[in-house]
């Protein structure tokens, strides 16, 4: 099945939004750490601790971004569900700041495409193809195809001519009258 | 269907093919006799404006006593009436010493369903309350007087079915009807009900071979209340598990619904008034799909509203009953053989066995007998026992050859009759063709367009009527392989018939594990305590709490049950969709402004073009 060319965008957007994100987390710790030249350092006194995880969140969600788009270019199946979990998060945080009162609506636009663009039939069809090819195993012979499972699930193992747990001969403890032992119990 | 006598012979096949049932370990009730049942019962009448009145005490009441008090009037339901509710003293001594102990839910039904069925089954405990219910301890009560029953001396004790034989379109289908003394399911094991009395069958169908030798050829069990195709399994069926020629049949725990397999079994209630709901939701699924998104669609099921799933355990790590076994069958006909009459019960008795408890929905009120059902008429198993399982549709092994044979002629005789018509019509079309091209000069407009229409009349049905012939040369080839395939001894995948059988649940479902099992246990009424922490003690984060505590949620369920992927793609898609909404709004004026921009460039580019060309 064909790359759609729809992905290897979306890989180059995710490494793209990696890069940005990468670089404000850095400059962030830059300035923490106050390594940057006197001019640029920021005060960071009025960072709340909500903020810090913000920063921290963006940093995970920088990786995530970065490892999500090479995995889109390299046709990776699980690159799917990461660049979703990346839109999603995005998605999340612009939908939070909208409840705050903020308006973050131009960037809002990109997730909601990458989405529906990743949710369409073809684009998962796709990646379900991937995970498909990745699963089997080379050098194995293909099973028989059971044509009586494949109508009615799988099969209850048993043997459908004798049931050795049945022979009267052999004792097991599941074998013991029930009914019996509990009419002696009362 | 009249009452047939049975001969010795029919005894016989009864008792060739009695089936093994295996129960599991903890079960309090066994097949037992219904005229024992009937002699220790008493006779109750419940009349809608008056209080259920006694009519014959307990020990008191035989066949000829029963058809004299089950007088006709209307809107009265009779009822036996053996077991009364133990106390609480009673009921905890009997469960520490009861054989309860020796079982073991293993993952319990919870852990293997989602979030919405857990919080819908709080709800199902508590309609219990309101609907009617048989009274707590009564199972307990039950328990005891069976035991009573089984200790006591005479020719009632032991395990019995009741046996019935009947001929039905060259099947002979005999019928083994168990009697418990109580369901208790719900309270002993978890499930959906529980109910005084409980009637089960297996029907093993039997018909006569090449040779004139009877051999069986199908089974068909009763499991809750269902009927149709999934009822039975060939005999030949490789997952079939026999003794000789005694099927094993595997008893739900409480519930003695009867399984072809060992495990355990998800029947689901479905939640009353649902269906339109899941109808919805399906119908915006079908619009999603069209456009584009999503996975597409598959049929829909037999089941649409939203159901709570019990587990039913038919895991037969109990007492085993049947030919060759720690506990034997005894026989009770339930049709006349020789000297000896049916039991007028049969015929005639159409209360209830055991207590009517008034529930709403039917479930916790005891059944029937084996030949009708409440609304007093005959049930289909009863009348119909072929084709209660469907089976009326399928000819005994014997007669498929010359069954198919009579088809492949009927096959014929349409092809000839289809090449008839298809050459008289051809013969039609062609001189109407002709008459139409002689007069084209001379024709107004309107005969000309009511002429065509003739033609084109007839030319489509010409087409349909080769299109069906075609058909009917497929089929005839289809027949032909299908002979020879039946003539070299393969009669086909012995599951061909099934569409949504019952099956035990799959191993990884099993093997859950604990946590998830504490997880499914606790989940519920954690999430409903946050909850209302959230509402007294922090309003101002309220729905972001609600919102992440119910991410956090989904995201353990999604673990527990390695769902991830869905969840992601679920919450992504609705975010975006909610994400789209508020752009849609907060953009609504400069939206539409750039939608009529757009229409409005695109006419005048039409237009200008047709001007232009």
């Amino acid at each position: 099945m064909k790359r759609p060319r729809g992905v290897i965008i979306i890989g180059c957007l995710l490494l793209l939004q990696g890069l940005v994100l990468s670089a404000v987390v850095a400059a962030i710790i830059l300035a923490f750490t106050r390594q940057l030249p006197p001019d640029l350092v920021i005060s960071l006194e009025g960072i709340s601790p909500l903020n810090w995880a913000s920063v921290g969140a963006n940093a995970v969600v920088a990786v995530l971004s970065l490892v999500g788009g090479v995995a889109l270019l390299l046709a990776r199946p699980w690159a799917w569900t990461l660049a979703l979990l990346v839109q999603g998060y995005s998605l999340a945080v612009d939908l939070w700041g909208v409840y705050q009162g903020r308006t973050p609506y131009l960037e809002m636009v990109i997730p909601i495409v990458i989405i529906f663009y990743l949710n369409t039939r073809s684009v998962s069809r796709y990646f379900e193809s991937l995970r498909h090819r990745t699963s089997v195993r080379p050098h194995t012979a293909p099973t028989a195809l059971n044509t009586q499972n494949a109508s009615a699930g799988p099969l209850v193992p048993g043997d459908n001519t004798l049931v050795p747990t049945l022979t009267p001969t052999r004792t097991q403890p599941d074998q013991q009258p029930v009914r019996h032992e509990s009419a002696q119990r009362s | 269907m009249t009452m047939q006598h049975l001969t010795n012979n029919d005894l016989a096949l009864l008792r060739r093919f009695e089936p093994i049932l295996c129960f599991n370990r903890g079960e309090q009730f066994y097949p037992m006799s219904a005229d024992l049942y009937l002699r220790q019962a008493g006779l109750w009448r419940h009349r809608p404006d008056a209080d259920p009145a006694l009519l014959v005490p307990p020990g008191k009441l035989d066949d000829a006593t029963l058809m004299e008090r089950c007088e006709e009037i209307a809107g009265a339901v009779y009822y036996l009436r053996v077991a009364h509710a133990a106390s609480l003293a009673e009921v905890r001594a009997f469960r520490h010493s009861s054989t309860l102990r020796d079982f073991h839910t293993g993952p319990g039904r919870l852990v293997r369903v989602g979030l919405l069925p857990r919080f819908l089954d709080l709800f199902f405990s508590l309609s219990l309350l309101l609907r009617g219910n048989t009274p707590g301890g009564l199972a307990v009560g039950a328990a005891q007087r069976y035991q009573i029953f089984e200790q006591g001396s005479g020719s009632h004790r032991g395990t019995w079915y009741h046996g019935r034989v009947v001929r039905q379109h060259g099947y002979i289908a005999l019928q083994y009807y168990f009697f418990y003394a109580f369901n208790d399911w719900r309270s002993s094991f978890h499930g959906v009900n529980d109910h005084e009395g409980d009637w089960e069958m297996v029907t093993v169908y039997a018909a006569r071979d090449k040779f004139g030798q009877i051999q069986p050829c199908w089974m068909a069990c009763t499991a809750h209340l269902g009927e149709g195709d999934d009822l039975r399994r060939r005999w030949d069926d490789p997952g079939l598990e026999r003794l000789g020629e005694h099927p094993i049949v595997y008893v739900g725990a409480g519930s003695h619904a009867n399984y072809f397999f060992r495990g355990e079994y998800m029947p689901a209630v479905e939640v009353p008034f649902t269906q339109p709901l899941a109808r919805a939701w399906r119908e915006i699924r079908r619009l999603w799909a069209r456009l584009g998104q999503g996975d597409s669609l598959g049929p829909p099921k037999t089941q649409e509203g939203i159901h709570i799933p019990f587990v039913d355990y038919a895991r037969g790590d109990g007492l085993r009953v049947g030919p060759g076994q720690p506990q034997t069958w005894q026989v009770c006909l339930l049709q006349p053989i020789a000297e000896s009459p049916a039991p007028t019960w049969v015929d005639n008795y159409r209360g209830l066995w055991g207590l009517r408890s008034g529930d709403l929905l039917g479930g916790e009120d005891a059944p029937t007998g084996p030949r009708f059902d409440r609304s007093g008429g005959e049930r289909k198993r009863w009348y119909d026992p072929v084709g209660w399982s469907g089976l009326d549709k399928t000819p005994p092994p014997a007669a498929a050859i010359e069954t198919l044979e009579q088809q492949q002629q009927r096959l014929r005789e349409r092809r000839e009759e289809l090449t008839h018509t298809i050459d008289d019509l051809t013969a039609q079309l062609m001189g109407m063709e002709m008459g139409v091209a002689a007069q084209r000069a001379t024709f107004s407009r309107d005969e000309a367009v009511k002429a065509q229409r003739q033609l084109e009349n007839m030319e489509k049905e010409l087409m349909q009527l080769k299109a069906e012939r075609a058909d009917v040369d497929v089929a005839e080839e289809q027949c032909a392989a299908y002979a020879e395939r039946l003539a070299a001894g393969d009669p086909g995948d012995p599951r061909a018939h099934l569409h949504a059988p019952d099956l035990p649940v799959s191993a990884a479902d099993l093997r859950l594990g604990r946590l998830a099992a504490i997880w499914s246990a606790v989940s519920i009424g954690v999430l409903l305590l946050i909850l209302v922490v959230l509402v007294q003690f922090f309003p101002s984060i309220l729905i972001p709490g609600a919102a992440v505590l119910l991410g956090v949620y989904a995201f353990i369920e999604a673990l527990f049950h390695r769902t991830l992927d869905g969840l992601i793609r679920g919450v992504a898609v609705a975010l975006a969709l909610v994400a789209t909404v508020v752009l849609v709004i907060q953009f609504a004026l400069p939206l539409l402004l750039a939608l009529v921009v757009l229409v409005g460039i695109f006419i005048l580019v039409e237009n200008v073009r047709e001007l232009i060309t």
